[in-house]
């Protein structure tokens, strides 16, 4: 299939269990995206993991919006208080993903000192940024990742449950919203 | 098994009967999701009964050299720094988890969806230890504040009106009442994030234990499961022998099949792989994960050829949603831990036998349990199984003994039988509508009256005529 088709199954899956994608081809679509994401859900105080390029790029220039405060994973392991106490006033998350499965919507993180599990569970919105060489058709594509990975969790959706007379409500613990922007390269 | 008290499964299934507004809840709960788990099918998986197959051999191959890929496990296990109890039965169990929670001056635990913690009496024995325990699981959490049981292995409220959890929540906690499930989420949200915050250490079930790299594989909605497994340093897995499998290949074949069975869905929100405790990051210490495999008569089933299959269940509750008897009573008729097919093949044997006799005669046998199961366990033979195991042991009542002793006797005795039918017939009026009224029986339930003659006397007659007519 070709990554074109892969995307567009990636994205109508994930709206399909509520969270939402966008395509950019550029750093600045994607911070016209994210700054009117912030605007809309009233983000204060952002948190993100700069593993990749466009993270950084990311970092750089929300750094330079005074209505918000953006703080990296990498700076916040260098304080002296414990992440969760670091993270828990934080309204938002944004993560680099590692794969994309096309057939779920799903998204895969694994955890690591500057991609920490909690980025991505203890805020009330997560954003994942990924490019569309990410994008895979199946887990089970992602195999040899998930059996050589110490830490892995495949995201679908934001948080949700039933428990109450079956009734869907979303974000219970972890996010209540998520939303997963994809650099495509082909484009750009 | 401290928490299941099976003995008044009769009783109860007369009082559940009679509570309408519970049936309407349960009915209307399993029908959702029936019909999500059936679009679901439909819609994505034409190859859904080969899945079905295909996993079916994979848990048969799996149960059927647990040993090997139990060590293998093992191995794994050490090679990555977890360490490992194995429990054999529920008081050990939970004794390996106080000593744990005193060891590392565990004062407060958060809990996520676990049901072999149910099996075990876990919250009641740490809680009588001096510990704080809570259950974050949206379902569980409701469950433990109004202090009762789960009735469902997926959706452990699938009885409870949101009208009884509104009231339940403004009484607990002050607050106006409520209905509306967000704003009821919401204010469990804020009330375990803290609890979340603050604890010591969290306990997990897990649904796939992979012996080739020895990941524990977590499989929730909520995100309460990863909050229990990420904050608290000492993170406990408590689980079952069958939750083994081989590979991880398989384990993501079976995941195919979980989710759609229980909810509907795809896959659920969260997929948790874990291999290695977390690092410690900075000045935090690192973490460690401690796993529990409980035993409890399950390796009886191990060497048990013909019952081995109760254990290739991945406990995805379809079973349940879809039996008839399950939707006219609940899952706390039961009486079990687990409840509904599943439970009635599966409690016997992790419970005693003479206790637990009778959730197997709480069938109508029409299979519909084993059309639904991903894993394709033969529910309604194992149904079979255990009436067949409680009769051989001798615990059917004494008169159903008699009188199945007088047939056997009447089928191999052709005068005896013709003596029996005839006294049979006589007897027979007192057991329709005008009759005698037998407690229990007439109730629900009349003989349908005899035909006038006998097809033994009819055939006599009529064949006999029709040979004679024939020869003449
Ligand atoms: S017996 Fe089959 S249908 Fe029932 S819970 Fe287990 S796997 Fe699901």
């Amino acid at each position: 299939m070709s990554k074109k088709i892969l995307i567009e199954k990636f994205k109508s899956e994930l709206i399909k269990v509520n969270g939402d994608c966008f395509v950019f081809k550029n750093l600045s679509e994607a911070l016209k995206e994210l700054k009117s994401i912030i605007a809309k859900e009233k983000i204060k105080n952002i948190a993100i993991s700069t593993k990749t390029d466009i993270a950084k790029s990311i970092f750089d220039e929300l750094k330079k919006d005074s209505s918000v405060t953006i703080e990296s994973v990498e700076e916040l392991n260098k304080t002296n208080s414990i992440l969760k106490d670091n993270l828990k006033n934080i309204d938002l998350g944004i993560s680099c993903a590692d794969f994309l499965v096309a057939e779920t919507g799903s998204v895969i993180l694994k955890s690591s000192t500057d991609e920490p599990r909690l980025l991505s569970l203890l805020p009330e919105s997560h954003i994942v940024i990924s490019t569309s060489e990410q994008i895979i058709e199946r887990l089970e594509d992602a195999v040899d990742f998930l059996s050589i990975e110490n830490w892995v969790t495949v995201i679908t959706g934001p948080s949700r449950t039933a428990d109450i007379e079956k009734v869907l409500v979303t974000g219970v613990h972890g996010p209540k919203k998520l939303y997963v922007f994809i650099n495509d390269i082909e484009i750009s | 098994m401290p928490n299941s008290n099976t003995k008044h499964f009769k009783a109860l299934i007369r009082e559940k009967l009679s509570d309408k507004k519970l049936r309407n809840i349960v009915k209307k709960a399993t029908s959702h999701s029936i019909s999500k788990r059936i679009e679901t099918i439909n819609n994505y998986i034409p190859e859904w009964e080969q899945l079905r197959d295909r996993a079916n051999f994979i848990r048969s191959k799996t149960m059927q050299n647990w040993e090997f890929y139990f060590e293998q496990l093992l191995k794994k296990f050490r090679e990555n720094g977890i360490e490992f109890f194995y429990a054999n039965n529920s008081s050990d169990a939970c004794s390996i988890v106080k000593t744990l929670l005193f060891s590392f001056g565990v004062k407060k635990v958060v809990k996520s969806k676990s049901m072999v913690t149910e099996e075990i009496g876990l919250n009641e024995y740490l809680e009588r230890n001096g510990f704080e325990v809570t259950e974050t699981d949206l379902g569980e959490y409701i469950i433990q504040l109004a202090n009762e049981k789960p009735s469902h292995i997926t959706a452990p409220a699938l009885h409870k009106s949101r009208q009884e959890i509104g009231e339940l929540f403004s009484e607990k906690f002050n607050i106006d009442y409520t209905d509306a499930p967000e704003k009821l989420t919401e204010f469990a949200r804020l009330i375990l994030r803290q609890k979340f915050l603050n604890a010591d250490a969290g306990i997990s079930g897990a649904n796939f234990l992979v012996a080739e790299t020895g990941t524990i594989i977590i499989v929730e909605n909520e995100g309460n499961a990863r909050l229990s497994i990420t904050l608290p340093k000492l993170h406990i897995v408590i689980t079952s022998i069958e939750k083994i499998v081989p590979t991880l290949s398989d384990a993501l074949m079976l995941l195919k099949l979980l989710p759609v069975s229980s909810t509907g869905q795809k896959i659920t929100s969260y997929v948790s792989f874990i291999k290695k405790p977390l690092q410690s990051i900075g000045s935090e210490n690192s973490q460690k994960i401690v796993v529990i495999i409980l035993d409890n008569g399950r390796s009886k089933l191990l060497k048990n050829d013909k019952s081995r299959s109760i254990l290739y269940c991945i406990k995805c509750g379809a079973c349940m949603n879809n039996c008839p008897i399950y939707q006219s009573v609940g899952g706390h008729a039961y009486g079990s831990v687990y409840p509904g097919p599943i439970g009635s093949i599966l409690t016997p044997w992790i419970n005693t036998l003479n206790e637990s006799k009778d959730l197997a005669y709480g069938s109508t046998l029409c299979g519909a349990c084993s059309q639904v199961c991903p894993v394709k366990i033969d529910i309604h033979n194992q149904l079979l199984g255990i009436r067949k195991l409680s009769i051989e042991n001798k615990y059917s009542p004494l008169i159903e003994r008699v009188i199945f002793k007088l047939w056997l006797l009447s089928m191999k005795n052709f005068k005896l039988f013709t003596l029996l039918s005839k006294f049979l017939n006589f007897l027979s009026p007192l057991f329709q509508e005008s009759g005698l009224k037998i407690p229990f029986w007439s109730k629900y339930k009349y003989f349908p009256a005899p035909a006038e003659i006998s097809f033994h006397s009819w055939w006599q007659k009529e064949v006999k005529i029709k040979e004679r007519i024939n020869n003449v």
